[in-house]
Parts: structure tokens; C-alpha cells; sequence
């Protein structure tokens, strides 16, 4: 890949709030067009990432660009292009909702009315309430409003489903795939749901103690991971090309989740595809795991 | 962006400026009663008097009794001056910067399409100019009731912060103080009584500190003769000589060397006087003549004369001018300070 195929790349990102570390030497890059989600357990810095890159705040070390360009927090022509939601959904509560549309509008050139009065319509959310009076799931829904109606070419969502009952949360999903996959947007998403990941998400980032342990594709880590079984007492040692990131016993029988580097071979193993839960589950896990640059795909993994 | 500043503090903005309505209402109703009772008392046929006129009765009487218990409600209308407009200023400047920093809506300004600079910029400037909005009337009815009521001196501490423009300058260096702690603090709680603090301080120390060296005092010199010692003049509860100038702002009295070079000081005046006021002892004093030859004898001894240095009361808009163009100025500073923290701000 070219850079100029990137709409996001850090290198070496790092950001130290007094004496506590948010984010430690993360690399990454997020391929345009692509709906990538951002997960991780409480702490391990994900909303830190997305303010980083949204210009809210500035790294301690490293670099951070978007688009090809550095995102500092006065380049205002770059923040025009990137919508950002963030967890609190900080809207002005005496406000109606009316005023906050006005508000996206008067500051934001590429502002789409149109976009925000009907996606706020079709969830019955009258223009003339006050914010304050909203529920929870009502606001981030005006939230996710403003941050659309800007029309941004990449979003930067912060739990966006977090408040949402399951039809909304539903509809939200639905939104994202349809606004950004028609005119080629690039999003990133923070999330705890890894059932969100696996429905919309072509592109997977994983950060675990401040670190990033994995970037790549969904399809790539769905494919470059397996469960490896055999009996106790089979004594066959793990495929070459395979590292170990979970290991399970039962009385009777060995599972190893393992990552692929190579081809792998039977040599009596039994082989099964691990779900994306799972493989989410292995690394977060593993947080002893430094940040590393991900091995090369290869062609085929294997047959099941 | 205009619009956005304004919507944001539009419903404070108008408790605000419904505050100050009631309070210039209020004065210009009492000033306008006192105003027309003193010019009444004044003129003819009471020229000053209480005492009761033929055809007329007790009518100077009655004003004096009016004007006396109009005056209660002096104290109040200057408290009232002297609160309104650090007090529009700090909320104003509260609600611009501290409040939005800390309720973290500043994250849904940041993040669109306009830089930090220009969005404190609109903020700050339409913030100022509802200061100056609310404010610069406020500060013409202030001084129009000080005149009314026949102040003495416009140089009085309880007088000079509302008697000229300066009350308008003073809020609007509010204004910018707090957007400058508010941007370093980050805390509408603590931001608040850190700016009354440091306004309290400033404008405690101000007058003694700067105020008077904002102008060139005019140094009058009397020699110690009978017919100048020999009158005095009133001023409120005091009695001074009669060269002391009226409404002055009087900033050293007494005796000093006439061979003193520059201003003299009180320092100097209280120096020497301790010695004349010794030797004037020293000879018999049954009437004022004998006092008046004492001190002049003792003068001639020592070399000294009566000295003044003053400010004249027509040099009180020259000093409102220069007053609030430093106020003006150090808010300013204030401005841009905040405006190069707020630049750091990681929300």
C-alpha cells in the first residue's frame, strides 16, 4: 500500500498525561474506505487515540497524520474533513435541538441539513426539544447528527452504540454502513461490542495496556487465526509458523488459538475457525505482548 | 459564529442587563427627586437655608428633611455601582471560557470546522461588547447621579469608581481576568473567587498605589501670613485653611522647607512639622493672634511654609482616561494570555 491509501497513520504515538501513560509507541496505519473499529479494554487508551487524531490534543511523542497530513490541534482545514463523536456527547444541554443543527451548520461549510433533519426525524426526535430534556439514547442520536451532517470523509465514532437501546443501536450500524459506504468515508470506531465489529467492521485495531497489539484486516485475522485441538496425550508439537496466544485444557483434550505465519499443516491436528470473539478475547488477554509490526499475509492458511 | 457566541450566554446576558435596568431605574428615580430638591434648596427664596421663609413656610425645611432621607439610599446606590460591573464581567467571563472548558462542550467546538483562536475571538468579543452593552449606560446614569448630588470631591474612594467611564473599564478588565484565570484554572468554582480576589486586591491597592501618579499634582506654596492662616473653610466634617482648593484630591498638607526639591511628601511634611508645631508651643498662645505670631516666628526660624499639593477636580476626566486605558490595556494582556492557554488546552 501506498500512503496516499491511508487515511490514518501514527508512527511511534505516544501520550503521557503527568505520570500515567495513555498510549505507548503505537504504529498503525487505517486503509481508506474502511470501516475499522478500535477495541480494548477500559484504560488501554482508545479514546486517547481518537482525541489524538480528532486535534483535540497533541501527542507526547511520535507522529500522527491523517490524510498525509499531521493533525495538530489549529489545523483547522484538516478537522473540516473528520467528524468526531465523543463518549460524553457533549452538547449545550439549555440549547434545542434546532439550535444545535444551526450550530453544525453556521461552522461547518460542507454542513448537510437535509442529512440532519431527516436522520433525527426518522427517529422522532423533535427539533424543538431542549437537549436537556433528551434521554440519554436521544442525545447521542443528535451527537451522531452533527458529527454526520458535516459530511466528513473520515469519522471518528467513541462508543457510539454505547447509550442506544438495541434498535436504535441496530439502526446506528445500518447508518454507518450505508452513510460512508456510498461515498467511500473511512471510519473509526471505539467499541466494547465485538458483535458490532463483526457486522460492519472490515478493519480490526486491538489496544491493550496503552499498546496496539494488532491492525489489520477482519478478514485477514479471521483468517490468519485458528484453533488448533488434540488430545492430551498426543504429544504433537505446535505447527511451525503458529505462536500461541491462548491455550485451553479440558480433562481429556489441549486448544491452542494460534496466529498464522505460514501454510499450516494437519499433522493430526484438529482445526477449527475461531470466532472474532474469541481471537479479541486471546489478545486482550495476552497483554504481555509487545507492539509489533503484523506478519505478512500469506495466500492460504490451510485448508479446514 | 456571531450567532453561536451570542446563543451561548443569551439568557444570562439578559438577567444581566435586567439587573442593571432595575438599578439604573432606581437610581435615576431617587437622583432625579434629590437632584430637583437640592437645585430647590439652592435657589431662591431658600439659598441653602433650612430656615422658614415668609409665604413660603417651612418649605427649605421640609427639602432639607427630603434631601436627608433620600440620602439613605446613598450607600446602597453606590454599593450597588461599584458590584454591577465586576460582576458582569466575571459572569460574562465565566460563562466564555471556564464554564465551557469544564462541562467539556468545548470538545464539540474544537472538533468542527473553525480554529480555537477564532472561536475565542468571537467569544471574547461579543462578550465585551455585552459587557460594554450593559455596562456603558449603567456607568453614564452612575455619573450623572454622582453630580446630582452635590459631591464634595469626585475623588473619593466611594466616589471615583462610579462617577466616570472607569466603571465600564473596570468590568470589561474583569471580563478578561476571568477568561485568563478561567483558561488556567479550568474551573468555573474556583475561577470565580480567584478573580474577585485578585480584582479585590488591584482595586484596594490602585488608588494609592497608581492613581495618583497618573496625573502631575499642582504644588501651591503660602507664606505664613495672618490673613492666610487667619480663615478656614469647611469641607464635609473638617476644617481646613482657606487656600486648600475646593474638591481637590489633596495629597499632602502642611509645612515644608520652600528649598524642598520636586513634590514634597508627606514624609517630609510630617518631619518638619513635628519640629514647628514644637517651637509654636514654646510661646504663649491666649488668642489667635498670639498663634498666628508663634507659627510665624517658628516659620521664619525653620524656613518653612505652608505648602499643597493637589490634584484639581478639573483634572478628574484626564485621570478617568488614563485609568481606564490602563485598565483597558492590562485586559487586554489578560486577553491574549488566555488566548495562548487556551491554545493547551487537551479537553
Amino acid at each position: 500500500m501506498t500512503g496516499d491509501e491511508f487515511v490514518i497513520e501514527t508512527e511511534a504515538l505516544t501520550k503521557r498525561f503527568r505520570r500515567r501513560t495513555a498510549l505507548n509507541d503505537c504504529s498503525l496505519v487505517v486503509p481508506r474506505g474502511r470501516v475499522a473499529a478500535l477495541v480494548g479494554p477500559n484504560g488501554s487508551g482508545k479514546t486517547t487515540l481518537l482525541r489524538l487524531l480528532a486535534g483535540l490534543s497533541k501527542p507526547t511523542e511520535g507522529r500522527i497524520s491523517v490524510f498525509g497530513e499531521e493533525m495538530t490541534t489549529s489545523n483547522v482545514e484538516l478537522r473540516a474533513r473528520v467528524g468526531y463523536l465523543d463518549q460524553d456527547r457533549p452538547l449545550y444541554p439549555g440549547w434545542r435541538v434546532r439550535e444545535i443543527l444551526e450550530f453544525g451548520r453556521r461552522i461547518n461549510p460542507a454542513w448537510d441539513s437535509e442529512f440532519a433533519a431527516q436522520h433525527l426525524s426518522l427517529l422522532d426526535i423533535d427539533l424543538e426539544s431542549r437537549v436537556k430534556n433528551l434521554s440519554g439514547g436521544q442525545r447521542a442520536q443528535v451527537a451522531l447528527a452533527v458529527c454526520f451532517a458535516k459530511r466528513p470523509e473520515l469519522v471518528l465514532l467513541d462508543e457510539p452504540a454505547a447509550a442506544l437501546d438495541p434498535v436504535a443501536r441496530q439502526d446506528l450500524l445500518q447508518n454507518i454502513t450505508e452513510a460512508f459506504a456510498e461515498k467511500e468515508a473511512s471510519v473509526l470506531m471505539a467499541t466494547h461490542a465485538i458483535d458490532d465489529v463483526a457486522a460492519i467492521c472490515d478493519y480490526v485495531i486491538i489496544l491493550s495496556k496503552s499498546r496496539i497489539v494488532l491492525s489489520e484486516d477482519l478478514d485477514y485475522v479471521l483468517e490468519s487465526h485458528r484453533l488448533l485441538s488434540r488430545g492430551l496425550d498426543d504429544g504433537i508439537p505446535v505447527p511451525r509458523g503458529a505462536t500461541v496466544l491462548e491455550e485451553r485444557r479440558t480433562t481429556r483434550e489441549i486448544t491452542y488459538l494460534v496466529r498464522l505465519a505460514m501454510p499450516l499443516e494437519r499433522d493430526g491436528w484438529r482445526i477449527e475457525r475461531p470466532t472474532l470473539n474469541e481471537i479479541v478475547i486471546a489478545y486482550l488477554r495476552d497483554r504481555g505482548r509487545a507492539s509489533s509490526t503484523s506478519p505478512e499475509p500469506v495466500n492460504e492458511f490451510g485448508a479446514l | 459564529m456571531i450567532w453561536i457566541a451570542w446563543r451561548f450566554q443569551r439568557s444570562v446576558v439578559c438577567a444581566l442587563a435586567l439587573l442593571a435596568l432595575v438599578i439604573i431605574g432606581f437610581t435615576v428615580f431617587v437622583g432625579t427627586a434629590q437632584h430637583h430638591d437640592l437645585f430647590e434648596l439652592m435657589s431662591p427664596p431658600c439659598r441653602g437655608s433650612q430656615i422658614a421663609t415668609p409665604g413660603r413656610g417651612d418649605y427649605c425645611g421640609v427639602l432639607a428633611v427630603k434631601l436627608d432621607n433620600a440620602a439613605q439610599f446613598d450607600p446602597y446606590i453606590r454599593w450597588a455601582g461599584f458590584v454591577i460591573a465586576p460582576l458582569v464581567g466575571a459572569i460574562l467571563g465565566l460563562l466564555a471560557l471556564a464554564s465551557e472548558v469544564e462541562s467539556r462542550t468545548v470538545r464539540l467546538a474544537w472538533t468542527q470546522s473553525i480554529s480555537r483562536t477564532r472561536w475565542f475571538v468571537a467569544k471574547a468579543g461579543v462578550g465585551a461588547a455585552l459587557v460594554a452593552v450593559i455596562l456603558v449606560p449603567t456607568a453614564i446614569v452612575f455619573s450623572w447621579w454622582s453630580g446630582t448630588i452635590g459631591a464634595t470631591s469626585l475623588f473619593g474612594r466611594e466616589t471615583y469608581g462610579i462617577a466616570g467611564w472607569d466603571l465600564f473599564a473596570y468590568g470589561l478588565f474583569m471580563f478578561a481576568l476571568t477568561l485568563f484565570l478561567g483558561a488556567l484554572i479550568r474551573r468555573v468554582g474556583w475561577t470565580l473567587p480567584a478573580s474577585v480576589l485578585v480584582f479585590l486586591v488591584i482595586a484596594v491597592t490602585f488608588p494609592s498605589a497608581v492613581r495618583q501618579h497618573l496625573v502631575t499634582p499642582t504644588v501651591l506654596w503660602v507664606p505664613a501670613t495672618a490673613a492666610t492662616k487667619g480663615n478656614a473653610a469647611v469641607y464635609g466634617e473638617s476644617v481646613y485653611p482657606a487656600y486648600i482648593q475646593e474638591n481637590a484630591w489633596i495629597l499632602v498638607n502642611g509645612v515644608a522647607r520652600r528649598s524642598t526639591v520636586g513634590v514634597p511628601t508627606w514624609k517630609q511634611v510630617n518631619a518638619i512639622s513635628t519640629q514647628v508645631y514644637s517651637c509654636v508651643n514654646t510661646y504663649p498662645q491666649k488668642t489667635q493672634r498670639d498663634i498666628v505670631n508663634a507659627e510665624g516666628k517658628c516659620y521664619q526660624k525653620f524656613g518653612v511654609e505652608n505648602v499643597e499639593v493637589y490634584i484639581s477636580d478639573d483634572q478628574f476626566w484626564t485621570m478617568q482616561l488614563r485609568e481606564g486605558i490602563l485598565y483597558l490595556s492590562a485586559g487586554l494582556i489578560l486577553a491574549g494570555g488566555a488566548l495562548v492557554l487556551l491554545r493547551r488546552i487537551e479537553p
